[in-house]
């Protein structure tokens, strides 16, 4: 199969010896699927997409690398806390909002029914 | 083994209740042949569908896919499924509104797997097939993005058929070019519809038919009555 030429630049670099193997995987799959699917999913797409027998990967390196992406892209949770603290210490008005803000009650939640219409011109609907 | 058709596509107008209309008129007097109504903000297909829903059998259904939060709910979409498995119905086409459409990827990628929508395709003994629905002109670029995502996400588990209304591809020879390229690469099938003139007196007919929801015997004008039978050989 022929490869693009990003592709090809993808796969080379996979291929290759030195550092950052998998530092242009980005190029082939959004940075939702990496997040998201599982890890051994990832690998096949990556494989798979660029046409690399799978042992030609070394699964350890992946999985590090992997990790390391996962923790990356994390949202950084000091920063939003840092923020916070600024917007409140400056705003007066929030602060007095938030002391008498009330969260609402959450309802229960119930599982909605199913429900399937049977679409009639010669009667009203029923409900099957 | 029953096959559940699902037409989907997330931008709005593209043509698929057209296509469900197309499709509910093939089958119009074969009653192992469903169709649902999944798009909860129009109905098109319920009044388009109309001619179905005169029949003494019930084979129009509308459904509701959204929750009280106006997501998709996965669970919904399986018992729909799994319901209208236990009809006896051979064909069940679904047509998506494009809100639904817009979430179904999500739904594969992120709620679910594909692998286990897969095992619940197995589950069912049922086969599922995605028509996507292309339209040309300003909206190409936005269902061909739909179409990509859904191919790469689907991974060649489904099948999926590239249905181009042709109606919105006319002057645009290079889009067609490229879609066809790319079906061959996706490896999916490609069909087309909708090759109606609307400027002509019989689109114009067949225009109105369609949106009283009329069925094949009120087509009298020969010529309208001759392409809407090319449209139903296509699809």
């Amino acid at each position: 199969m022929k490869l693009k030429s990003s592709e090809q630049k993808v796969r080379d670099r996979i291929l290759s010896d030195g550092y950052g193997k998998f530092d242009l995987v980005e190029d082939i799959l959004t940075k939702e699927e990496i997040l998201n699917l599982k890890p051994r999913i990832v690998l096949k797409n990556i494989t798979e997409r660029l046409s690399i027998p799978e042992d030609k990967i070394n699964r350890k390196t992946f999985w590090s690398w992997l990790s390391r992406y996962k923790d990356s892209n994390k949202p950084s949770f000091h920063h939003i806390i840092k923020e916070t603290t600024v917007n409140s210490l400056s705003e007066k008005a929030n602060q007095e909002w938030i002391k008498n803000f009330k969260p609402s009650i959450p309802k229960v939640v119930e599982r909605e029914p199913v429900v399937i219409k049977v679409i009639r011109s010669d009667a009203n609907s029923q409900n099957q | 083994m029953k096959t559940f058709y699902f037409n989907i596509q997330s931008k709005g107008g593209a043509g698929k209740s057209m296509l469900t209309y197309l499709q509910a008129l093939k089958y119009e007097k074969n009653e192992k042949v469903a169709f649902v109504d999944l798009d909860s903000s129009t109905q098109t297909s319920t009044r388009q569908l109309n001619f179905l829903a005169q029949q003494e059998a019930n084979r129009l259904f509308s459904v509701d896919i959204f929750d009280h939060l106006k997501k998709i709910e996965r669970e919904k979409l399986y018992d729909i499924l799994q319901a209208f498995n236990s009809q006896p119905f051979d064909e069940i086409f679904y047509d998506f509104g494009a809100p639904e459409s817009e979430q179904l990827p999500s739904l594969f990628s992120l709620d679910f797997t594909i692998e286990e929508f897969k095992e619940f395709e197995k589950e069912l003994k049922a086969k599922f097939v995605f028509n996507v629905i292309m339209s040309g002109g300003t909206s190409y670029a936005s269902t061909f993005n739909y179409l990509k995502n859904l191919v790469s996400i689907v991974k060649g588990k489904f099948e999926i058929v590239m249905y181009l209304n042709e109606l919105t591809f006319w002057n645009y020879q290079l889009l067609i070019d490229e879609l066809e390229e790319f079906s061959r690469k996706a490896k999916i099938k490609m069909a087309r519809f909708g090759d109606i003139h609307v400027d002509r007196n019989s689109g114009q007919i067949i225009t109105e038919n369609i949106r009283n929801g009329m069925g094949f015997s009120s087509y009298k004008s020969f010529a309208a009555k001759t392409i809407i039978k090319r449209e139903i050989a296509k699809v």
